[in-house]
């Protein structure tokens, strides 16, 4: 005779078995006292498990808990602090736009230098003559010459006070959103 | 922070608020879960005394939970206590329509299993604490009775963490086969593997126990 899994046991516990499964099972044990043993052993774990009482705890957690709690919740503060950076990067995307309309991107020159070939020994090493003291040697290094990309010119002079009106706008809304984000910490003393 | 007297006029709560004078702050089974709704609600606006509410509360079952899986007062009072922090972090996370205490529960699991994720099982325990409810007749039968937790307890933290996990999620907290999955994140096959041959060891070592 096939003696019933553990699985099976266990799952009849759990009441996860069909129906069906679990009278094979039922059907099984009225034969089977191999198996009626282990289902008994399963039960009285089960028993002492739910038997097992609760310890009183210690000490009150909530004063600890309180203050070590982050100053506002995920939900409070993701939306003030997305609102914040979706104004500002508004102001400064619309900054941009207004800015690439107007300035003419020069072609930029590619940084160049000029060929440079190992120069020839002679005159890396003069000739020397052995028989005078001290002996001289003197050596050149070739140069090198670098030259720097233009810069592009912002015509700043033109739209200055719009500039300066788009950085005092964007310094408020900054402004302003830290202090609603701020509020909860002004709120709990912090 | 205002002293809530949960206990009622249950006799196990007289029990309790005379052994711990200092910690007569727990949750009586008697209020609704209407009273934590409303307390999520308020935590869901921000307002965190609703939480320190809600920690009150349930702190005694978070804290047995957690006790249970990690075997000690200490480590369980600071898995208590990241947990009810998780939880509050995140709150939006929490249906506020459904039991709040099993949620809670599971996420102290959650930070027992991290903490002990690579720590070497505990050998023993601490000495046990008293029962938290009224242990029925006679000191005899008290003693007996917390022999029996003591070594049932020990047997548990014996057991590797994801066993007692298993065990936690399945005989304490009730959870399907396949709520355990997702709680744990574990394939289906895994958890009821490890949750039978948990059973199956305990059933062994416990089996001297009268």
């Amino acid at each position: 005779m096939n003696h019933l899994s553990d699985s099976q046991l266990n799952e009849y516990l759990d009441h996860a078995l069909t129906a069906a499964e679990a009278r094979q099972v039922e059907a099984h044990l009225h034969t089977c006292r191999d198996c009626q043993i282990r289902m008994t052993d399963l039960q009285h774990l089960f028993s002492r498990l739910m038997d097992l009482e609760e310890v009183p705890l210690p000490r009150d957690l909530a004063a600890l808990v309180l203050n070590k709690l982050p100053h506002q919740t995920k939900s409070a503060w993701t939306p003030a602090l997305a609102a914040q950076l979706g104004a500002v990067l508004g102001v400064l995307a619309w900054l941009s736009w207004q800015i690439a309309g107007r300035v003419q991107f020069p072609n930029f020159r590619v940084l160049q230098i000029p060929p440079w070939t190992f120069p020839a020994m002679e005159s890396l090493v003069p000739a020397v003559n052995l028989s005078e003291v001290p002996v001289r040697i003197s050596l050149t290094l070739p140069q090198l010459t670098l030259s720097l990309p233009n810069l592009p010119a912002l015509p700043i002079a033109a739209s200055a006070a719009e500039i300066t009106a788009i950085g005092i706008a964007s310094l408020l809304i900054w402004l302003a959103g830290n202090v609603i984000l701020l509020r909860g910490r002004t709120e709990n003393g912090r | 922070m205002p002293v809530l007297r949960l206990f009622g006029g249950h006799p196990a709560g007289r029990l309790i608020a005379a052994t711990f004078p200092q910690v007569s702050l727990y949750y009586n089974s008697e209020m609704s879960s209407t009273d934590d709704r409303g307390l999520a609600l308020r935590v869901l606006q921000g307002d965190r005394t609703a939480f320190g509410e809600i920690v009150l509360r349930h702190q005694q079952a978070v804290f047995n939970a957690a006790y249970r899986v990690v075997g000690n007062v200490h480590d369980a009072e600071d898995a208590a206590q990241e947990a009810f922090i998780r939880a509050y972090r995140f709150f939006d996370r929490y249906d506020p329509e459904r039991p709040l205490e099993p949620w809670l529960k599971r996420i102290a699991v959650n930070v027992c299993l991290n903490r002990l994720d690579g720590r070497r099982p505990i050998a023993s325990l601490d000495n046990e604490l008293a029962p938290a409810s009224d242990p029925g007749p006679g000191p005899e039968v008290q003693a007996v009775n917390q022999d029996r937790a003591r070594r049932i307890r020990a047997e548990l933290v014996r057991l590797p963490p994801r066993y007692r996990a298993v065990i936690e999620l399945r005989h304490f907290q009730d959870l399907s086969y396949d709520e355990i999955a997702r709680e744990l994140r574990r394939p289906l096959s895994d958890v009821k593997s490890d949750l039978f041959r948990a059973r199956k060891l305990l059933a062994e070592r416990l089996k001297d126990l009268r």
